[in-house]
């Protein structure tokens, strides 16, 4: 009896420090998953979906997925796991800017801003970031695939 | 097995998942601490704070001002003549490590309170000061955050708040209520600047608030890095505050404090100037009591090292800035009511 009492509670315990509480206004229906990459087409698959691609990784993308999508995505037999923080690779880059309100606008956009040098930053960006500023005309240039192993060299 | 034996291991049993829930909530292997080089860690700073409380019980006292997500304390000194007793003395505040990996961020208020305590009776002005002025350093804002910086992703940013949705984190200096949710702020939950579900969302803001409101502060310095940077209200609109001249006069008088050391020239501009961020804790403070309230900016200038800054730029960072905290405290024991009118 004390055993299995005891393993309810090591259970239990595991759970609350495996997930801490998510705020109020957490979705448990929607949020960031993992899609591994088998077919060429697939990230065209997934955003003729409606689904936002986070990070594109050569062997699989990380998408914002909403209650929404459960249905096509089953339909069209795409599975997805849990993103895991790992998976969230951001790319540094330098961005180019023309203006003040164009500087604003990148950072607007939810990048990682580092510094400033002349009319260009730099910064930490996920892949969405970097779609975004293509789709404002905003030119960038990546130096470093993964931002945290440090490949540049000033 | 023995009766004794099975209720030992009953016992064991019960006890484990009190085991596991402290490991869980610290995030911390007692076995192998988390080490930062000459950085202090969360468990460092927090055995650093009280040492110095108990060697100095008439000048020091430690307490914690709140609870992070994960259950770590936001330790606060109060470092003053007679700690014990509230006298009517005008309150500076310091606050470092709001964003994890800045760690020079926490070790410059840190080593700030050190330097405090152990000048008093040795240097006159150091006295002087801390008997006409309370002092309250709270040198580690995010510690969860910190923490995973140390043990897990060195460019961790934001807290540890779970987010539900596979992210984790809001930014803490995008979390307090003033103007809370405008421009370089993001409502994206990856994002780096992601400002939370709601204004004062996260316990770290919420405690450094109720501390704020309760001290009433005549001036605060909130220590960042990097980019060598002395700014000001406002951050969310390139309109100036109403008093900005004598916020921008002080910010001349800090820089040049700092450069006078070691000739590292830091630059006092408006916060917006960098870029429009709202939801800091300067511009709350400033529109909740009108004081002079200052992000700074530490070492280096530039991304190459960036966050990153080696171990042997701790101390002349410290240096540059002791002068630039100690002006600030003049000012504020010089115009006890330093709010604007």
């Amino acid at each position: 009896m004390p055993l299995k009492l005891g393993s309810i509670m090591i259970a239990l315990c595991l759970m609350a420090c495996a997930s801490p509480e998510p705020p109020p206004g957490g979705k448990s229906a929607s949020g960031l998953r993992k899609v591994m990459i088998t077919e060429a087409d697939a990230v065209d698959r997934l955003r003729a979906l409606g689904l936002e691609v986070i990070v594109q990784q050569p062997d699989y993308v990380v998408v914002r997925q909403d209650s929404s999508h459960l249905q096509a995505l089953r339909e069209a037999g795409i599975t997805t796991l849990p993103a895991q923080e790992a998976d969230l690779v951001q790319r540094l880059v330098r961005v180019h800017f023309s203006d003040r309100e164009q500087k604003q606008q990148i950072i607007d956009m939810g990048i990682d801003f580092w510094e400033q040098e002349g009319d260009s930053l730099l910064a930490r960006a996920f892949d969405i970031h970097l779609s975004r500023l293509q789709a404002a005309g905003i030119g960038y240039r990546i130096l470093a695939n993964d931002a945290s192993k440090r490949e540049v060299k000033p | 097995m023995t009766a004794r034996t099975s209720l030992r291991r009953a016992g064991l049993v019960a006890f484990l998942p009190l085991l596991i829930i402290g490991r869980c909530r610290n995030g911390d292997d007692p076995t192998t601490p988390p080490a930062a080089g000459l950085y202090h860690t969360f468990s460092e700073i927090a055995t650093e704070l009280h040492g110095l409380a108990s060697a100095h019980p008439d000048l020091a006292r430690v307490e914690s001002i709140g609870r992070s997500v994960e259950g770590r304390d936001l330790w606060a000194i109060k470092i003053t003549d007679n700690v014990s007793v509230n006298e009517s003395e005008p309150v500076v505040v310091f606050l470092g490590g709001h964003h994890a990996r800045e760690w020079i961020a926490v070790d410059v208020p840190f080593l700030l309170a050190k330097y405090l305590i152990e000048n008093y009776n040795r240097d006159t002005q150091i006295t002087q000061r801390l008997n006409a002025a309370e002092i309250w350093i709270v040198p580690m804002v995010n510690p969860d955050g910190h923490q995973y910086s140390v043990t897990t992703n060195r460019l961790w940013r934001k807290n540890r708040r779970n987010n539900g949705d596979g992210t984790f984190g809001v930014d803490l200096n995008r979390n307090y209520s003033y103007q809370w949710g405008g421009s370089g702020s993001s409502g994206d939950t990856f994002s780096e600047i992601y400002r939370g579900p709601s204004p004062f969302s996260e316990p770290e803001t919420q405690a450094a608030r109720d501390f704020l409101l309760a001290k009433r502060p005549q001036a605060l310095i909130s220590y960042h890095n990097f980019s060598q940077l002395v700014l000001y209200p406002w951050g969310y609109t390139h309109t100036p505050v109403p008093d900005q001249p004598r916020l921008h006069t002080l910010a001349v008088a800090m820089a040049d404090a700092i450069r006078a050391v070691h000739g590292v020239a830091y630059t006092p501009q408006q916060s917006a100037d960098l870029y429009l961020a709202s939801g800091d804790t300067t511009d709350w403070l400033y529109f909740e009591i009108g004081v002079p309230a200052y992000t700074i900016e530490l070492r280096p200038r530039t991304t190459f090292p960036g966050f990153e800054l080696p171990e042997n730029e701790i101390a002349p960072t410290f240096e540059e800035n002791l002068p630039a905290a100690l002006y600030l405290i003049d000012q504020a024991i010089a115009a006890p009511t330093m709010a604007m009118n």
